[in-house]
């Protein structure tokens, strides 16, 4: 089974999500995606 | 079943979460979402109490000592009959039900001052706080909380062989009695 992983990285604290649930990976990439673009905008 | 780990890493230091159910970790990403950000985001989750299933922290390099209830300063007894509930000694959550705490941030200091002063243990790691506060809490003590207590000047850090140490100095067991104990 694939595992997805979604990694951030801002100064010195890096966070790092790992899940075979795909589904769930991409609605939390779409979520951060989403609010710091809203907040760019 | 699916796995769902979070891994948060700064400087050293690294906490690790594990759990079964994605809801648990959204909540802890939604977080540091909002410390990224600076600001408040949105987000309605389920109870996830019952979903926890396991919570799991390790350092990274230099690594430092494995966690274990059976550690000797965990065994310690506590004798100050006004931190204990019934003369006994109360589960971090009772402790915490007891006092004043009203977010993260003061159930941490509440929390400092129980491994200080009922568990009579001198420091502790964020890997040793975190296993009695996230069953605790459903929430973890992040390097923020960490940060903004040390701004506070509640709490005093210091490096131990590549173990970063904590412990609640006086201006935060004052802070405690005058604004948090119950």
């Amino acid at each position: 089974m694939a595992e997805y992983v979604f990694k951030m990285k801002k100064g010195e604290v890096e966070i790092e999500l790992s899940s075979d649930d795909a589904e769930f990976v991409e609605q939390q990439l779409a979520k951060w995606r989403e609010e710091i673009l809203k907040k760019q905008g | 079943m699916s796995i769902y780990r979070l891994r948060v890493k700064c400087n050293n230091a690294q906490v690790e979460v594990v759990a079964k159910n994605g809801t648990i970790l959204a909540r802890e990403m939604d977080r540091y979402l909002e410390s990224f950000l600076g600001r408040k985001i949105s987000t309605q989750y389920e109870p996830v109490q019952q979903n926890y299933y396991q919570q799991q922290t390790s350092y990274s390099e230099p690594r430092m000592e494995e966690f274990s209830l059976n550690q000797p300063h965990m065994q310690q007894e506590y004798h100050e009959a006004p931190n204990t509930i019934g003369g006994q000694i109360p589960a971090l959550n009772e402790f915490i039900a007891s006092n004043k705490g009203y977010d993260t941030f003061s159930e941490f200091i509440i929390s400092a001052y129980y491994m200080k002063k009922v568990l009579n243990n001198e420091f502790f790691t964020l890997k040793m706080l975190n296993s009695k506060f996230y069953p605790a809490t459903g929430s973890l003590v992040d390097f923020y909380i960490i940060e903004e207590a040390k701004n506070k000047g509640f709490i005093n850090t210091w490096n131990d062989e590549g173990t970063t140490k904590y412990t609640l100095n006086e201006e935060g067991e004052a802070y405690f009695v005058n604004q948090l104990r119950g």
